[in-house]
């Protein structure tokens, strides 16, 4: 097992160091001079000059590449063109929308997905599987933001039990702002929700003709002590494995989110950052969250270590 | 002996192809949505992009089958048209990510080592960002459009494209097979061609379902979000976004649209499951 966290501590630390070299790459590609596209074709050279020593562009592509990735071992992602402030200070003011949507949305999805998935195994082949395999189906091609549109059309236009859009900040009002990422965190989880119902489904199959699973009720074990002892401890394995996944399609899926609900998150960060072409700004956010992927597949890739101990790794 | 177990064979996989309703299913509603894009450039009810403020907000029925939007623009016409950059991106995706996919997959399995380690890191690299994520950094590069939108959706793939290949590659140049050609002399790319491409085909025919119901998924994102496709081309993620400012006056121009997102993924998912259920009987009946 130690043998293996080493392996996998340098393996990840390879693939981040190459996933944020690709990200500084686009910068070098850019036809033309990005100082020049920022400011536009009037500008004038001073101004041209000005921003090519803010972006290090006057320095040789390697320098550049070296200075980058050292700032980037100290955490320091530089300064947004268009703010003025550090990168890291806007992702993580930005954080405080994002992360209690994606935490909820994942809630919602493991809440459902998983009873759900569970009882139609349980329950195969019956009108109750077919209509939780037909959620999953419907849950998985139905976009966020379609949903988002409809949620807002029922639950704060017609209804008005929740708001429309918007955030009021959690140090205002905690109620609120809890209120206001519930509606997103629906439309964001449901999805979530659909494809993890499928997956426990046909987690729970493989358990359920397991031979041991037979052996246990043959010994007479009663059924839902099967279900809880056996299925279920062994569908979460393979659960886990996929959690990872699904947190990584939640981030990207909240950027869109957050667009139909305008709340201010990380979404409308990056967005406003790409209209802006604030390139350390957008940099940032892609290395961040590409960062935040691979750390959560290495810890599930561990956890699925710890929990399966049929695995073994050389 | 071979024969009468290869007959059996067949009639199996033939009652199979009978009871699997949703590979027809799947594959009605993309023969739909292929006739819809086909006749959309021969035929369309009127001007997808006609601007007739008079006839703004009508609902479904009489001229306008669907009714229209915030314009008066035929809802009907704008999603036929809509249609073909729906099958564009989502072939281009495929094309992008299996032909990439095949060929990073195919040398990490065949030369081994440091190649296949290193290849592989840049697979996992470029798999630690989503679609969206590409597209971002793309469209703020070569500026928003259908090829940026496109080109990021079809990069984001071939990760899983080529670990596919590569895992199944593995398996079968260790095969008795391959083992028996190599001895009677075939060459690499007699192998290639004749063990190792067909026997990898099916689980790649159905990736590319998956992949393609994906690519639909982002690519209506990316117009919502104003990164995919530009006005006045109609595609469905664009119309969404343009609908949802009026949805008190008409829900109409957001519902077709969504709809017609989620059918065709929809088929497309069923397409792939009932793909995977005729090609691997391992998976059957699950």
């Amino acid at each position: 097992m130690q043998a293996y966290l080493i392996r996998r501590a340098i393996t990840f630390a390879v693939t981040v160091w190459l996933a944020a070299s690709l990200a500084f790459a686009t910068l070098l590609v850019i036809p033309g001079n990005p100082a020049q596209i920022i400011l536009g074709i009037d500008a004038s050279p001073e101004a041209v000059a000005a921003v090519e020593r803010a972006l290090g562009l006057d320095l040789p592509p390697w320098t550049r590449y070296v200075h980058w990735l050292a700032d980037l071992v100290r955490f320091d992602l530089g300064a947004s063109l268009v703010y003025g402030v550090s990168v890291w200070s806007l992702i993580a003011e930005r954080l405080r929308v994002t992360l209690p949507l994606t935490a909820l949305a994942l809630g919602l999805a493991l809440l459902i997905g998983i009873p759900l998935g569970l009882f139609a195994a349980t329950r195969r082949g019956s009108f109750a599987d077919l209509l939780a395999t037909a959620f999953a189906q419907a849950g998985i091609a139905t976009p966020s933001f379609w949903l988002g549109i409809f949620l807002i059309l029922v639950f704060a236009v017609n209804l008005r039990w929740l708001p429309a859009g918007g955030f009021t900040p959690w140090s205002q009002n905690a109620a609120r702002a809890f209120l206001s990422l519930l509606l997103p965190a629906v439309a964001l989880g449901t999805a979530r929700a659909a494809s993890l119902t499928r997956i426990v489904r046909s987690a729970a199959l493989e358990v359920l003709s397991a031979d041991y699973v037979r052996t246990a009720r043959a010994k007479g074990v009663p059924e839902s002590r099967v279900i809880r002892r056996h299925v279920l401890r062994n569908a979460l394995i393979s659960v886990s494995t996929v959690v990872s996944m699904e947190v990584a399609q939640l981030l990207a899926g909240a950027i869109i989110v957050e667009t139909v609900f305008t709340l201010p998150g990380l979404g409308a960060l990056v967005l406003s950052a790409v209209s802006n072409r604030d390139f350390p700004l957008i940099q940032g956010i892609v290395v961040c969250m590409a960062a935040a992927i691979l750390v959560l597949s290495l810890l599930t890739d561990v956890l699925y270590a710890y929990l399966d101990p049929r695995i073994r790794y050389s | 002996m071979g024969a009468p177990r290869m007959e059996g064979e067949v009639t199996r996989r033939g009652r199979r192809l009978r009871v699997q309703w949703n590979l027809w299913v799947g594959a009605a509603i993309l023969v739909l949505l292929a006739a819809a894009a086909l006749v959309s450039y021969v035929y369309v009810p009127h001007d997808p992009n006609r601007i007739s403020i008079m006839d703004r907000f009508q609902p479904p029925g009489g001229d306008f089958p669907l009714g229209t939007d915030q314009f008066g623009r035929d809802l009907l016409s704008r999603l036929m048209v809509g249609s073909r950059v729906t099958i564009l991106v989502g072939v281009m995706a495929v094309a992008i990510g299996l032909s990439a996919g095949l060929l990073v997959g195919g040398i990490a399995a065949q030369y081994g080592r440091w190649v296949d380690e290193g290849l592989m890191r840049i697979m996992d690299a470029l798999a630690a960002y989503p679609p969206l994520l590409l597209a971002i950094l793309l469209a703020s590069i070569m500026g928003p459009g259908t090829v940026s939108g496109t080109l990021a959706i079809g990069m984001a793939t071939i990760p899983v494209f080529a670990r596919l290949v590569r895992a199944n590659f593995l398996t079968l140049l260790d095969a008795d097979f391959v083992h028996a050609a190599r001895a009677a002399g075939a060459r690499n790319a007699r192998i290639l061609w004749r063990h190792l491409l067909p026997n990898t085909a099916a689980i790649l025919l159905v990736q590319a379902t998956i992949t393609f119901a994906n690519a639909i998924l982002a690519e209506a994102a990316l117009s919502y979000l104003g990164l995919g496709t530009q006005p006045p081309h109609p595609s469905w993620g664009r119309m969404l976004r343009e609908a949802q400012d009026f949805l008190v006056f008409s829900p109409y121009p957001a519902l077709w649209p969504g709809l017609a997102i989620a059918v065709t993924v929809l088929g497309l998912n069923l397409l792939g499951d009932g793909l995977r259920d005729v090609l691997d009987p391992k998976t059957r009946r699950r």
